[in-house]
């Protein structure tokens, strides 16, 4: 995500494509610098990294098994 | 790039194959496993998931790809929407090339003078209605929970705004209620669901729950090769202890509650309706229109469009394949006289179709 402005719209970048997207529907606070996954227009969730790294590391300990 | 490329880590998705091969021996029997979701069946497909699979672990695709389930009576009334004088017709690309009622499409309905705009959100058919005020901006919305939200806040918007010359012509459809249609089928054979992840997004996991019940595997799954086959693995898992729940491999984005705002805006704008989908019949409470505070909206109303039963195209197994007991191969028209650049059937339309999956990928 790389700017919001007042309309609850905001940019984000696409590998490399910028997009725009709304904000409308989502129900938790997002800031610039996060990662959201968006659907026709729309962003509809952020990517929570915290939980992704968690279970990355979880599974990679468990194939080590 | 960050949240990708861990995901089609190499040395990880051999280790995950090991580990599902090794899974598959123990079970020993053949396993069918189904996914409900266009995007699911697109990346299996972009992948090679199911070539790295054991023998007996097949991976089917089940109704998840919005245009395929779009019954032939449907297009048939967007086709008569579109048709009428001074109206705008807007809806997502996927749309266009579904064949109606005597192989018309919204495509052809364009090249003989009508205005069918492709769309890639609801913002730009409202963009579309403001711009031009002396004409009808029919949106039509079709898709899934991921999607009913953006056309909710459409809808929603237009009221707030005053926009009197959009309408909706409302095809959308529910995830549970087909999932629910499928597990009283006694034809399919399924044990174990890979559950959408981005209609998960939104309505969380609970609504999978009579997964369990019925005594099969769910597991809610992302769309990067790791998120798949860890998906696959986890099933196995739960075939081989007997202990079946509602997983959620993609916690990255599905929260067990999903996303409470966008539930709450369908469910103020929408209610459930029986919905005719194409393969499975009528499903009860499976679709969704306007409530009555909205229905000022709606363009069957506006336009007093009457509903008329078609039969779905001659030959064509969609309907069979949607519901997971035919696969493209054993349909006598595919690749012969239906492809993506001529399809005969909507299972060949969208990429995230079976047939055009299968067609393009195998
Ligand atoms: S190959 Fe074409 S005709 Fe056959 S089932 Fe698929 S879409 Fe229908």
């Amino acid at each position: 995500m790389l700017e919001i402005d007042q309309d609850n719209m905001a940019v984000i970048d696409i590998g490399g494509v910028r997009r725009e997207v709304s904000l409308d529907i989502m129900d938790e606070p997002v800031a610039v610098g996060d990662f959201v996954l968006c659907h026709a227009g729309f962003a509809i969730r952020k990517v929570d990294e915290v939980d992704a790294e968690e279970r990355l590391a979880l599974l990679r300990e468990i194939l080590e098994a | 790039m960050k949240l990708i490329d861990e995901y089609r880590d190499n040395e990880l998705l051999v280790r995950l194959r090991e580990r599902i091969h090794r899974q598959a021996r123990g079970i020993g029997r053949g396993v069918t496993l189904m996914e409900v979701c266009g995007t699911h069946t697109y990346a299996i497909g972009r992948y090679g998931i199911r070539r790295i699979l054991p023998e007996n672990v097949r991976l089917i695709s089940g109704p998840g790809c919005p245009v395929c389930v779009t019954s032939a009576s449907d297009v048939g009334r967007a086709l008569d929407m579109a048709g009428k004088k001074g109206v705008i017709f807007t809806t997502f690309g996927d749309m266009l090339k579904v064949p109606g009622p005597g192989g018309e499409s919204l495509q052809k309905l364009r090249a003989k003078g009508a205005d069918v705009r492709v769309v890639g959100s609801t913002i730009e058919a409202m963009r579309i209605a403001t711009d031009n005020p002396g004409s009808e901006v029919v949106f039509m919305g079709i898709g899934f929970e991921t999607t009913t939200p953006t056309v909710a806040s459409m809808i929603k918007t237009c009221a707030r705004l005053g926009v009197k010359n959009m309408s909706l012509y409302s095809v959308h459809k529910l995830v549970p209620p087909a999932i629910e249609a499928l597990l009283a089928d006694s034809e399919l054979k399924v044990d174990g669901f890979l559950c959408p992840g981005h209609v998960s997004a939104i309505i969380g996991t609970r609504p999978y729950e009579m997964i369990p019940r019925k005594k099969k595997a769910a597991v809610i799954a992302g769309f990067e090769p790791v998120d798949i086959l860890e998906g696959v693995s986890m099933i196995l898992e739960q075939i081989i202890t007997g202990e079946f729940t509602v997983e959620n491999q993609y916690g990255r984005a599905v929260k067990p509650h999903g996303n409470t705002k966008a539930v709450e805006l369908m469910e103020e704008v929408f209610m459930p309706a029986p919905s005719q989908w194409r393969g499975l019949g009528v499903i009860p409470e499976s679709g969704l229109v306007l409530r009555p505070e909205y229905s000022s909206f709606d363009a069957i109303e506006r336009f007093d469009v009457p509903y008329r039963e078609y039969e779905q195209e001659e030959g064509c197994m969609c309907g069979h394949i949607l519901r997971g007991v035919a696969s493209p191969e054993e349909c006598p028209l595919f690749k012969t006289s239906c492809t993506p650049h001529d399809p005969v059937g909507p299972c060949m339309v969208s990429r995230e179709g079976t047939c055009a999956a299968h067609y393009r990928f195998s």
